[in-house]
Parts: structure tokens; sequence; C-alpha cells
């Protein structure tokens, strides 16, 4: 036996050694971490879209023989206008997979009415107010690792939960509450090395809000995007 | 009568007694519904039991300025509801009150030797009021319509101002040519 | 000679009342330099009705439209006053026996006047000594349930005029029109308006929102204290108070009409009796009209104003009241 065949050996395991090394690089997150017990923080700006609050009319009460129907002294037309604000969640790794988060957000929206069609020509006008709106919400997270792309970096989720909505109305003496839930997909994209870890987060979905500041009882879908700074430990 | 002692309450929110439930006339109507129509002054001011001694009305008494219906005489005099003698004061909810030296332009009906009324309560009431430049206004602005069809009363409608006491007599002095025609 | 009923006025300190507590415009009558507003302080109301009918409507029919008004007022959840027919009387209305008579009396010399309530008050006590209402016989008069064409329901007149029996002035959520023969109602909501819906309708049998709030303010219960709230603010024109001026108060959520009146020099006003949550306001001029239907003639009233909104939604809290509201009007 020459002393080539201990060579070649020797080669083919340290081309097996940094082949395998080479995959574990690559597997950057996705194999290792998260695992169950690592814990996530984020927090960033949120964007909620605006809803159609519905038109009424003011009216009273018609005399026979001047018309039909109620006599519309005025419209009103109301909006809640699209509203940025801030985020925060705070979640718990059940498995590499499932995840558990609570969150809080806070934001501005303005609500607004259009008055109009008066029926003493009284100026078309709209009448606001900004609420202060706070939801503390929770869900679950479900990552997709198996559909991670950039070297394992970029994982995808799912999630779905519910939540507490309160407004504040101007001067904060009337508190209107209700309750939500949501669904969305989202993607983190972690950057660093070892068990801690930076990354991005941004997700979008769908709000299902009842109460709050509304003028009925209403069910409204409300897009929500949100980016956050994550970091995961 | 049992009588309860009153511990007075001033209150910011009440107002001197004013209502009752009225079929309003177009001014045209009040023109044509007068016997007289009369700007000037009050003068007295006399309360008097009816004849059963039921009620309080007071009588008033008006030195002509000018007629602009009826009426040679230079005094007119009519009766409203309510009134004070005494200690006891009748109010009619929506009646008229008056003091001597308010100046008013009254649309006044009679039937009869019965001393005369304003028409519909307070309807033939228009009262004189002299503005901050000494020109004399009338209270409240005039309300009737430019045509047989009827036509929304806006309240703020910018076309609707106080009339001086001469666009005043000129607005009767229409209504009764076109009630004459 | 029947007992008489009497009407007593509240006790208040003088010294307690340094801004309007309440906002519905209530009766009140000057005693010497002071005016005080009239409220029943003793309960039920009783009164008597004159036992004498008119053309199509009986006696029984008049004291059974009388009682189903009265019931009307005292149905109110948030109000608390009570009545209590004590019997039928030969007395007319205004006859001088100290007793509430509601009844029918020909009166051709108000003409245009379908009915009215009247009080005798002894100036030295301040004591109402009398409280009457009267129907003028010189209209025709209906009981029908449905209203008969050509009539006057008078269940909707004795509802009006036991309103201001209970000490509450008229309201002017209500629109007109001119017209041949007159000015009529296009439409009201209140039953407080001045001015009656056509004969024919029976559309004034039912209390609105403006009315309930005022009937509330004066006799409030414990639920018109928990669970309403008020809107206060001025009204100027050109940095100065305007008096006189009407406010409407449009709720968001129910959708009811609500008024008040801006009530002294400086422009204050208040809304009281309304449901908490997000309203709307608007401002109008008495200028359509009987001035002197709502307020003495003695009164500087501002009508030259344009009517308009208030460019801010207000939040009425439960139990209390939203502020600092200031709605300008520009001239015409």
């Amino acid at each position: 036996m020459s002393v080539r065949l201990p060579l070649t050996a020797f080669c083919f395991i340290g081309a097996w050694a940094a082949m395998t090394g080479t995959a574990v690089a690559q597997v950057y997150v996705g194999h290792d971490i998260p695992r169950g017990g690592n814990v996530e923080i984020s927090g960033g700006v949120a964007w909620a879209g605006g809803y159609d609050l519905g038109s009424i009319s003011a009216e009273e009460t018609r005399n026979t023989g001047t018309g039909t129907g109620p006599f519309v002294l005025f419209g009103a037309d109301s909006k809640m206008k699209a509203a940025a604000g801030v985020q925060g969640h705070i979640g718990v790794f059940v498995s590499s997979a499932v995840s558990i988060e609570g969150g809080v957000l806070a934001a501005r929206p303005h609500l607004s009415t259009e008055l109009s069609g008066d029926a003493e020509s009284a100026p078309d006008l709209t009448a606001d107010e900004t609420l202060t709106r706070l939801v503390i919400d929770g869900s679950v997270l479900f990552h997709f690792s198996a559909a991670s792309f950039g070297g394992g970096r970029g994982v995808p989720f799912v999630f779905g939960g519910g939540g507490y909505l309160r407004d504040a109305h101007e001067k904060n003496e009337v508190i209107d509450t209700g309750h939500e839930y949501h669904a969305g997909a989202g993607l983190h994209y972690w950057t660093g090395q070892g068990k801690h870890r930076v990354g991005i987060r941004a997700d979008g979905g769908l709000s299902w809000r009842t109460g709050g500041a509304d003028f009925s009882g209403t069910t409204r879908a409300v897009p929500t995007v949100t980016g956050s700074i994550a970091y995961l430990f | 009568m049992r009588r309860f002692i009153l511990i007075v309450v001033l209150v910011l929110c009440a107002r001197e007694l004013r209502a009752t439930v009225l079929v309003p006339a177009d001014f045209r109507e009040v023109v044509a519904g007068s016997q007289i129509i009369v700007y000037g002054r009050i003068t007295t001011v006399r309360p008097e039991w009816s004849d059963d001694r039921s009620r309080i009305d007071t009588v008033v008494t008006v030195m002509a300025g000018s007629y602009l219906k009826g009426g040679p005489a230079g005094t007119v005099t009519f009766r409203v509801p309510g009134g004070q003698i005494g200690r006891y004061r009748n109010v009619m909810v929506g009646a008229p009150q008056f003091q001597p030296g308010e100046e008013a332009v009254l649309f006044l009906s009679a039937s009869g030797p019965s001393i005369a009324h304003i028409f519909g309560l307070s309807q033939g009431l228009y009262r004189v009021k002299t503005d901050s430049t000494g020109r004399r206004l009338v209270v409240p602005p005039v309300l009737t319509a430019n045509s047989d069809e009827p036509q929304a009363v806006t309240r703020g409608d910018v076309n609707r101002r106080q009339l001086s006491l001469d666009e005043f007599a000129a607005t009767v002095r229409q209504a009764i040519a076109r009630g004459e025609r | 000679m029947r007992r008489a009923s009497a009407l007593m006025l509240t006790a208040l300190m003088v010294a307690a009342l340094s801004s309007p507590v309440s906002a519905y415009l209530k009766l009140g009558t000057k005693l010497g330099t002071r005016t005080v507003t009239l409220k029943w302080s003793q309960l039920p109301i009783r009164y008597f009705v004159t036992d004498r009918g008119t053309t199509g409507v009986t006696s029984t029919q008049l004291q059974q439209a009388v009682q189903s008004a009265f019931s009307t007022w005292e149905a109110v959840p948030t109000g608390q006053i009570s009545s209590q027919f004590v019997g039928f009387t030969l007395a007319t209305p205004s006859s001088g026996d100290g007793a509430t008579v509601i009844g029918f009396q020909n009166r051709p010399d108000l003409e245009r006047t379908l009915g009215a309530t009247s009080f005798m008050i002894d100036t030295t006590t301040g004591a109402v000594v009398e409280s009457d209402i009267f129907f003028n016989s010189a209209f025709p008069w209906s009981v029908s349930a449905q209203g008969e064409t050509g009539l006057f329901d008078l269940q909707s007149i004795a509802l009006h005029e036991i309103g201001h029996l209970h000490g509450l002035a008229h309201s002017a959520m209500g629109e007109t029109e001119l017209r041949a023969g007159g000015r009529r109602v296009i439409a009201a909501e209140a039953v407080m308006f001045p001015i009656a819906f056509s004969a024919g309708t029976i559309l004034g049998r039912t209390l609105r929102a403006d009315d309930i709030a005022g009937i509330g303010d004066i006799y409030p219960s414990s639920t018109y204290t928990r669970n309403t709230g008020s809107i206060s603010g001025k009204v100027t024109k050109s940095g100065k108070g305007v008096l006189g001026a009407h406010v409407i108060a449009f709720d968001m959520q129910t959708q009811k009409l609500v008024g008040g009146f801006s009530l002294s020099d400086d422009g204050s006003f208040v809304i009281a009796g309304l449901d908490p949550g997000p309203h709307v306001l608007r401002v109008e001029p008495l200028d359509d009209g009987d001035i002197e239907s709502f307020f003495d003639a003695t009164l500087n009233i501002d009508i030259d104003f344009r009517a308009q909104f208030y460019n801010k939604i207000v939040v009425v809290p439960k139990a209390g009241g939203t502020g600092g509201v200031e709605l300008k009007v520009v001239a015409k």
C-alpha cells in the first residue's frame, strides 16, 4: 500500500468534513434555532386601513300633506381614516415551528363626519376628532422553516389571534371598547450568528373589529401591515 | 285656596312664560284679517278683572303715530289676556305683555262694540326697536309668501332681514293693495 | 268646593346657581328682578276636567284624551312625574277657583290659538294658585284613534299643553312653510314645537327625544342622572356672545335630535339629557317668525346670522358633561 491511499482518504474525509461544515453554515437558523424556549421581542410601526362608518341623516317627522318620507335636516357621512401607529410584541417559541405572543398597538386614528345637504343652507363642513386607540392582543404563529430562503435567514409565518380594542375620545372623557380577531402572514429575516439573533419582521393581514368608536355594532375588516425590528434569544 | 310658600329660585335658564299652540297666519292674512293697523306708542297699560272675575286681562292704550288701515282716532285701545292686579298675576302663556313707552305696529281685530284684540294672540304684534344708529326697526321679520306655491321658511335666510319702519309700512300697504284687487 | 291644587316652586339656594345647570327652555316668571322657574314639587298633579264637550267630543272623551296625554309624559323613564284626575267640574279653565282645570272654551278673540295654558301667581309668596288649560272650541276637534280629516287631534294638543303645565316652554325643533291659508309645519321633531301639525293627523301624540330630554331636565329620575350627559359651550359672533341662538345636538349613534338655546348675553348654552356618545352640533337663528313664542320681548335676541355646523365631533360622557364648545357664527 502506498502512502497515496491514506492521502486520498484524508482528502476525502477532509472534503466531506468541508462539505458538511459548509452545510452547517448554510442552515443559518432553521435547523437548530429557534427552538422551544426561545424568546422573540419585536417593535416597530403599524398601519391600519380606514373604513366607512356609513351615512345617516338628521330627520324630522314630516307633516301630512307636505311630502313623503321624513324631512331631512342634513346628512352625515362618516369615516375612520387610515392611521399609522407603533406596535410591539413579545413571544415565546413552544417549538421550532410554533410560537405564541402578546402584542400592543397604539395609534391615533382620525374620525371624520362630512355634514352636508342642510335644509337651511348651513355650509357643508367636516366635523372630526382624533382618537387614541390601543389594541392589546394575543396570537399564535406558525413558522415555515421548511420554506426558508436566503440560506435559512428568511422564514415565512402565518398568524392568528384576537384582542381587546380601546378607543379614547378627545379629552379622554369617553372610552369605547371592543374586540378584534386577526389573521395574516409575515416574514422574518434574521441576521447575525450565535444564540442571539437580530432581524426584521414584516407582516400583513386583516383585523376584524367590533365596537370601539363606531356608530353601529358592525364588525369591520380592516387591513393591517406592520414592520418591526426583532430580537431573538 | 291653599297656598304654598315659594322659596325663590334664580334659574338662568327660565324665561318669562311664553307658550301656546298656534295655527299661524301668513302676513297677508294678518293684514286682511285686521280692521285696524296702527303704529304708535303705548301710553297706558291697565289690568282689569274679567266680568266673571275669573281672570285678569289688560287693556292697552296706544297713542297713534300713523294708521295703515282703519282708525281715525288719536288713540286706539285693545285687550290682551293676562295682567296683574294687586298681588295676583294672571299669565296666559303666549300672550304678549306691554309697558308704557314701547312702540309697536299692531294689527287689531274687533267685532262689534267689544274692545279690539291683537290678531292671532301675538301674530299681529310687530315691536319697533331702535338700533344703535337711531333707526327704527320692526321685529320680527315679515314672513310673506311671494306666490301661491308653498315656500319653505328657511332659518338664517340671508334675504330675510329686519325691516325699517318705513319699509315695513310699505310692505303692509302692498299687502293691503293686493288684498283689495 | 274642591280642594285646590297648587304648584310649589322648588327650593334652591341662589348662591349655588352660578351657571346654567340645565338646558331645556323652561317656563318662568319675573318676581321683581328675579326670574322664577315653574315646577311642581308636590306630585301627583291633581286636575279637574270641565264637564262640557264640544262638537264631536264629549266631556268623557275629553277626559280620556287628557289622561292619555298625562300618561304619555309619565311614561318617560328619565322623568319622574305623576298626575291624578280628581273629577269633573262645572268650572271652566281660568275660573279663579284655585283648581287646575282643563276644558273647552269658546275664545273667538283668540283666533289661530288652538289651546293655551295659563297660571295665576301670588306675587308676594311666589305661589301659583291656579293653573289651567283651555282648548279653543272655535276650532273643530277629534279624538279618533286614526285622526279625522279637517279636525285637530285633541290628544296631540293636550300633550303639548300638559308639557307647558309641567313647566316646559317651546322647542324650536321644526320647519315651516308659507302657503295659502297661512304658515304650516313641514316637519317637527318635538311635541313642544309651537305650531301644530295639520288637522287630521295624530303625529303629535308621540314624544320625541327633544321633549324627553326636556321633561327629564325638569323632573329628573335617577335614570336621567346616571345615564345621560350634556354639552355646554357658547355661541359667538365676531367674538361676542349671541343671545337666543338655537343649538341642535344630533346623536350619531341613535340619530336623535335634541335642542337648546343660548340663554345669556355671553352666548352660553347647555344641552342636557343626551345619550352618551358622539354628536354633531348645528346652530341657527330664530328669524322665522314669532320670537316671543320662545323669549320675553325685552330680550335683545340676535337673529342676524346664518345656520352653521360645529367643526368637531363632540362626545357626551355618561353622567357627565363635555364643555368648551364654541360655535362661531357669521352675520348674514
